[in-house]
């Protein structure tokens, strides 16, 4: 009978490795006897785990972060609809917010103990039935161009400027269908000069020669490479390009930039709601804000506009002189579709 | 009599008791979490906060709809149909180069082959992508203008970049069977006057049929449903795939799982139809090739031919180029910096290694899951492939054509499933929502391999006599014995390959991990695609490398004590194996497994 | 001279798999290659399709080098038909693809493929097969389609490799008819290699026979049979008797040979002292029964002494054997059968193999030297016999190489 012995072993020894992986992931035996009051937070933002660790340190809950990028944390919580596992979820994109505050899945209501320190910007940001909250924002995009190849006298002023012969096959932007930032930026011109006059701009620019590119990261490397003369991606990215010596130049259209707000928001099923609740307020907090405009913490995402009295963005980013155009994410998010699909096969193809 | 008359009812009920145990593991382990997705399709509610029972179509409907959907499955259809024959082609080459080079060389092309065929999909595509895309690594080695790597992002170049990823189901399959053809078959054909070529395209090539057309049909498979190029490579290509369908259904808002579960029946039926037709093709003719005759001493090649070289500068091609991109990717410090010499350092690897960083206790914690999961599947696949091969019950073909069918079922339709079985309701009151918890991880991978795991089992255990068992049975081993110690020592080799191939494809697994893993854990996988995403290319790379040379030395080690304990008789039992028992061809003789 | 092989040597690492070999076979002559397995017979059967390089010696046919060291010509260009030995028959195809395959190579044209195949399997009796595919024909069809479709292109030269080895008992006897019925209608130069001696010595013309990479001894069947060059020539075909011994005496053209105790008379001029291998054929034995045990008997009338002393000197008069005696032996001079030797001996084991009894006898003299003797009449395990061997049966074979070819059954 050594052969059950030996499986016995073999099994033994798949349990102990099992255990092993328990413990690894934090979920110990001995913690669901003590049960210290744990928050499970899904975030796409880049200061995500310092913002974890400070609230952490602070509160003393133990904050479970699954960082991920946004699609996949939208897929996951959209999985788990019938049985939410997580408190609070944080990412750029309040379109994307508001279509899983259509499905119900988002606390509403709520209202945080400082919200009064809301700037206008910030507090035109907040969901109409506050089931989210703006913790930060950029501009879907802005222009850009290399100076080594613009005179700043030739440099773009406005949207309609990148239709003039001397930018022709020099304009460059993102891929909607593929780049999050971008397509709050499409549905926000689609917004601003209605779809019709919206739609025809892109074809016009398309005339031109407009370049779609997958990300931030092709785009930007293209002007950088003196391919493209300028080109439109969220001020963040352009921003922390600036930072590292590149040589361009960014410029916010007087016509307005659109809104790309960080948001934030509670699950309505939070399995701890208290918790969830300090979290966002201790986000909102003067505290918080300082974590997340550090650099060192967010990289490229901490070169956002605080929405949040008293706050000011880092000092590499412009800071004065940008006119905001709020993208309506209700009606973004109910055209989502229907203008990612025009724009691949008007202006992509 | 009277004894056997007691005793048979209760055998069979302990026989069909056994067949049964290795369905419902089956069933736990793939059909119900896929159960659970594909019931979407007509119940888009049940697994809404308030559960509904509410039947539409319209999800199908959408689907099948949206031209969009059905120009993806016509694109998947075309592009998998030119990289299963580009990858046949490639295949033939290298496997032919192998047999017919000098040792040494054909090590090295075999060695080669196995690495690819080991090294996740997205790993190479995502090499691939660092090389080739503008301001990657060869536009700035070879300070090329923008946009010239334009030819890669076209249908073409997928196809390319597919072919060279999957040629080693096929190179595996034919090295197996050509070494199976017995040399008089094509010694007849040179007496009779035909020259290299006619004997390749009159004897070789049909002779072969049943290896090539497993590897391409696997490889079709592949390409059909590959997630690792549709999310690195197809997104810049504006060619929607149904893959690339799938994903966006599930990452882009608004998500839809009704869509995705659609979309993967779609996978699930086209991939089955391929392997049925294979199967039918193979099935009207015999290509039994294995000769009795006395093996006549063959000289092992001492020149390197042609082929040869082809050979060793593909299998070189297909790996060097995007794991060389990756490692190089690696020890840059920015990536505009490029190949100036202050440009090189090991930070991406400080910093990935430094206390602060994550990376390596994600490696480690993959490492662990990997262990269970190749433990668990490898002790499975054992068990379930022996029911399956040595009792004929109608579970045992059940489960035959369970793990058919889900073979291809890709991974991130399964973790998708996995969410919605292991997190329902009504596994509340019973304390088993396993979803959020390691357990539940470790059981998608498991659930991954398994089906891969039992069909490699299976073409080994079908090369063995049923006769050792019945000896075994005969002198009063038990059931359970006769697995352990008469199948397992024969089918040593396999079990210790499925061991590895689990271990390896876990910690580079991607779609399951992203989906399942308890919050504030993070898998390998996940972390490297989280420093891709934040366009932290060289500690993404840095990762990728680290967790390379983590699976290859998990490898190289585990061939060594194959080596040194068990006399290794052949180099890959296994991946012939499994493409043997996709040729659907039984092979009862002993002289193989002693 | 057809083919001529010359000093042909074929290494293996060290191993010498053809050490100069040389023979040559006429035209329209069926040659067989006798060995036991490993003998070479295979890689020379290999060197002469052109499947094998040679290190050193030469192949010739017709007067042109073929195979020479440095030089293969391509088997393709050869024009040698070949018969595996499990047929090599190509699973995708069918009957006629198989045999129309070497004529399409010559770019026959069409009709004359057709008409072509259909002469060839009328040839091999498998006229109205064409259309099946090698599974779903028998061993023996399988025979007939494989050495129809090595003659379909008329080759100068047909290689069979065991053709017969993947058949059964039966079916293999049928075969060896057949397959000399084809060949001789064919009338063509055929290359047979085969371990089996009936093979050999039933079919073949010529006969050579290998070991260990060279050519031991070559003739024809009844040469060989008859006059076995080696023990191991004696051994493979068929020989069962070898007694090793020592020369004791010596007269005129007789020797005798002291084989552990037992003095056997041979014709031979071996000199005294000279170690030698008596052959004693099992068929070539006379053997009678003691009317009691430890008396002399004269059952048939014949003059016998007891060998203890080993005094034989000038063999024993026999004058009548019986009755199948006669027809068998030959006798000495006057009519008068000599004997080489004449034993006491008992039976240990016996066999009925249908036509005669397989006996193993023990001389009484040494328990160790055993005979094997066929015979007609049935005795009984434990049976005192005499048994005798005419002197010209009795055959000496050159110096003993070892003596594992020694018959000494163990019981």
């Amino acid at each position: 009978m050594s052969i059950s012995k030996r499986m016995l072993a073999g099994l033994g020894l798949a349990g102990i490795a099992a255990v092993a992986v328990t413990s690894l992931n934090g979920l110990p035996a001995a913690q669901a006897a003590a049960k210290p009051r744990q928050l499970i937070f899904y975030s796409a933002q880049g200061y995500d785990q310092a913002m974890a660790t400070a609230f952490q340190k602070k509160t003393g809950i133990i904050v479970k972060l699954d960082d991920d990028s946004t699609g996949n944390i939208v897929a996951r919580m959209e999985a788990e609809r019938s049985n939410p596992h997580w408190d609070v979820a944080w990412f750029d994109g309040d379109s994307t917010m508001q279509a899983l505050d259509n499905e119900g899945m988002l606390l509403r209501g709520f209202v945080p103990n400082d919200v009064s320190n809301y700037i206008p910007l910030g507090r035109s940001l907040i969901a109409p039935d506050r089931s989210y909250y703006p913790t930060g924002v950029t501009a879907a995009a802005a222009m850009a161009y290399n100076t080594r190849q613009v005179p700043a006298k030739d440099a773009p002023k406005t949207w309609a400027d990148l239709l003039k012969p001397e930018f022709r096959h020099a304009v460059a932007m993102n891929d909607p269908s593929i780049s999050g930032p971008t397509f709050p930026f499409v549905a926000g011109i689609m917004q601003q000069m209605g779809r019709k006059n919206g739609q025809n701009y892109f074809q016009k620019l398309k005339a031109n020669g407009l370049r779609i590119f997958q990300t931030n990261d092709n785009t930007l490397s293209a002007l950088l490479a003196g391919q493209e003369k300028v080109i439109m991606i969220q001020d963040s990215a352009l921003t922390n390009a600036k930072v590292k010596g590149e040589p361009i130049k960014i410029v916010y259209p007087k016509s307005g930039v659109y809104t790309l707000p960080g948001v934030i928001a509670i699950d309505k099923h939070a399995p701890d709601m208290a918790a969830a609740k300090e979290f966002v307020e201790f986000v909102l907090s003067q505290e918080g804000q300082r974590v997340m405009l550090n650099p060192a913490n967010g990289g490229g995402d901490s070169y956002f506009n605080p929405v949040i009295k008293g706050m000011k963005p880092d000092a590499a980013r412009q800071q004065t002189g940008i006119h905001w155009y709020r993208v309506n994410p209700l009606t973004a998010a109910h055209q989502e579709n229907s203008i990612k699909q025009w724009f691949n096969e008007n202006i992509t193809h | 009599m009277k004894i056997s008359l007691t005793k048979r009812p209760f055998l069979t009920l302990t026989r069909g008791f056994e067949g049964l145990v290795s369905v419902v593991i089956l069933c736990v382990l793939i059909v119900y979490p896929l159960g659970t997705l594909l019931i979407q399709t007509v119940f888009p509610h049940i697994f809404d906060y308030h559960m509904s029972w509410r039947l539409s179509f319209r999800p199908l409907q959408e689907v099948f709809q949206n031209s969009g959907n059905l120009a993806a499955v016509f694109n998947s259809l075309w592009i998998g149909v030119m990289a299963a024959i580009f990858a046949t082609i490639l295949g033939t080459i290298t496997a032919f180069g192998t047999v017919f080079s000098p040792k040494g060389l054909a090590r090295l092309i075999h060695a080669l082959t196995w690495v690819i065929f080991f090294t996740p999909s997205y790993v190479i595509a995502q090499g691939w992508l660092i090389l080739l895309q503008d301001g990657g690594i060869l536009s700035q080695l070879l300070n090329l203008p923008m946009g010239w790597s334009q030819w890669f992002f076209t249908p073409m170049g997928l196809v390319m970049v597919m072919g060279l990823r999957y040629f080693p189901f096929v190179h595996f399959a034919m090295v197996q069977a050509i070494g199976h053809v017995g040399p008089e078959l094509i010694r007849a054909a040179r007496l009779a006057g035909a020259k290299r070529i006619r004997r390749f395209v009159s004897i070789w090539f049909p002779l072969l049929a049943p290896a090539w057309m497993a590897g391409a049909s696997i490889a079709f498979a592949e390409g059909f449903g590959d997630f690792g190029f549709a999310a690195a490579i197809t997104p810049q290509m504006q060619l929607p795939l149904v893959s690339y369908q799938i994903y966006s259904a599930l990452n882009e808002a608004p998500v839809s799982y009704a869509t995705a579960a659609g979309l993967s029946l779609l996978v699930i039926l086209v991939t089955a139809l391929a392997l049925w037709l294979q199967f039918f093709l193979l099935s009207r003719r015999s290509y039994a090739t294995v000769s009795s005759a006395t093996r006549v001493e063959q000289e092992s090649p001492r020149h390197v031919g042609p082929s040869g070289w082809v050979s060793l500068i593909l299998a070189g091609l297909a790996f060097v180029m995007p794991v060389g991109a990756t490692l190089m990717q690696s020890l840059w410090k920015t990536q505009t910096g490029g190949m100036a010499l202050s440009n090189f350092s090991l930070d991406a690897y400080q910093s990935i290694l430094s206390p602060r960083g994550d990376g390596l206790s994600s490696l480690v914690r993959s490492f662990l899951y990997a262990l269970v999961a190749a433990v668990f599947t490898s002790l499975l696949a054992l068990f379930i492939a022996s029911q399956m091969t040595f009792n004929k019950t109608p579970a045992a073909k059940f489960a035959n054509l369970l793990t058919m069918a889900t073979i291809a079922v890709p991974g991130v339709v399964l973790a998708a499933g996995f969410v919605f079985a292991w997190n329902a309701i009504w596994l509340i009151p019973l304390h088993l929502v396993l979803y959020g918890t390691p357990i539940c991880l470790a059981l998608a991978f498991i659930a991954g391999s398994l089906p891969y795991a039992i069909r490699l089992q299976l073409g080994a255990m079908s090369q063995l006599s049923p006769n050792l068992l019945m000896a075994a049975r005969t002198l009063g081993a038990k059931r359970l014995t006769v697995i352990w110690r008469i199948v397992l020592p024969l089918v040593r080799e396999t079990a210790i390959s499925t061991f590895l191939m689990t271990f390896t494809g876990t910690i580079f697994e991607l779609p399951a991990a992203s989906l399942l893993y308890p919050a504030g854990a993070p898998p390998f996988a996940v972390d490297i695609a989280s420093k891709f995403n934040a366009f932290l290319w060289s500690q993404g790379a840095a990762m990728t490398i680290m967790g390379l040379i983590v699976v290859l030395g998990s490898y190289g080690f585990g061939t060594m004590l194959l080596r040194r304990g068990l006399s290794i008789h052949r180099q890959v039992p296994d991946v012939g194996a499994v493409l043997q028992s996709m040729e659907g061809r039984n092979v009862y003789s002993c002289n193989e497994c002693g | 001279m057809y083919i001529r092989v010359t000093n042909v040597v074929k290494k293996y690492a060290a191993r010498r798999a053809l050490d100069d070999i040389s023979f040559s076979v006429q035209k329209g002559q069926f040659v067989a290659l006798l060995g036991p397995s490993g003998c070479g017979k295979t890689t020379l059967l290999q060197a002469l399709a052109g499947f094998v390089d040679l290190d050193d010696g030469k192949i010739e046919r017709d007067s042109v080098v073929i195979s020479a060291k440095g030089y293969t010509m391509p088997p393709e260009e050869r024009r040698i038909g070949m018969v595996f030995q499990d047929f090599a028959l190509w699973p995708h195809m069918t009957v006629f693809d198989n045999v129309a395959f070497g004529l399409k190579m010559q770019r026959v044209i069409k009709a004359d493929i057709l008409r072509r195949v259909g002469e060839v399997l009328e040839t091999v009796h498998m006229t109205g097969y064409e259309r099946y595919f090698p599974h779903q024909l028998s061993g023996g069809q399988k025979q007939r389609i494989a050495i129809a479709r090595a003659l379909a292109p008329s080759p100068e030269v047909l290689l069979m490799d065991e053709p017969l080895s993947s058949l059964d008992a039966k079916l293999r006897e049928e075969m060896r008819w057949e397959i000399l019925r084809i060949v001789h209608e064919a009338d063509i130069t055929t290359i047979y290699v085969t371990h089996d001696q009936m093979e050999a010595l039933s079919m073949a013309d010529h006969i050579v026979v290998m070991n260990q990479g060279k050519v031991e001894q070559e003739g024809s069947a009844p040469q060989l049979y008859h006059e076995p060059a080696s023990v191991f020539a004696a051994d493979f075909l068929g020989a069962s008797n070898l007694w090793p011994g020592v020369v004791v005496a010596q007269s005129g053209d007789v020797a005798t040979v002291d084989c552990g105790g037992v003095a056997v008379e041979i014709v031979s001029h071996a000199a005294i002292h000279t170690h030698v291998t008596v052959m004693i054929r099992p068929t070539d034995i006379v053997a009678w029964k003691c009317e009691a045990s430890g008396t002399e008997s004269n059952h048939h009338g014949l003059d016998w002494h007891g060998t203890t002393s080993g005094t034989l000197r000038d063999g024993f008069g026999v004058d009548a054997v019986s009755g199948w005696g006669t027809s068998r032996f030959g006798y000495g001079a006057g009519g008068r059968m000599v004997s080489g030797l004449i034993s006491p001996a008992y039976i240990k084991r016996r066999a009925f193999l249908g036509s005669v009894w397989q006996y193993y006898m023990v001389m009484k003299n040494n328990p160790h030297l055993t005979l094997e003797v066929r015979h007609n009449e049935e005795w009984y395990v434990g049976d005192s016999l005499k048994v005798m061997v005419p002197r010209d049966r009795c055959h000496a074979l050159g110096a003993v190489e070892g003596s594992a070819q020694c018959s000494e059954i163990i019981g």
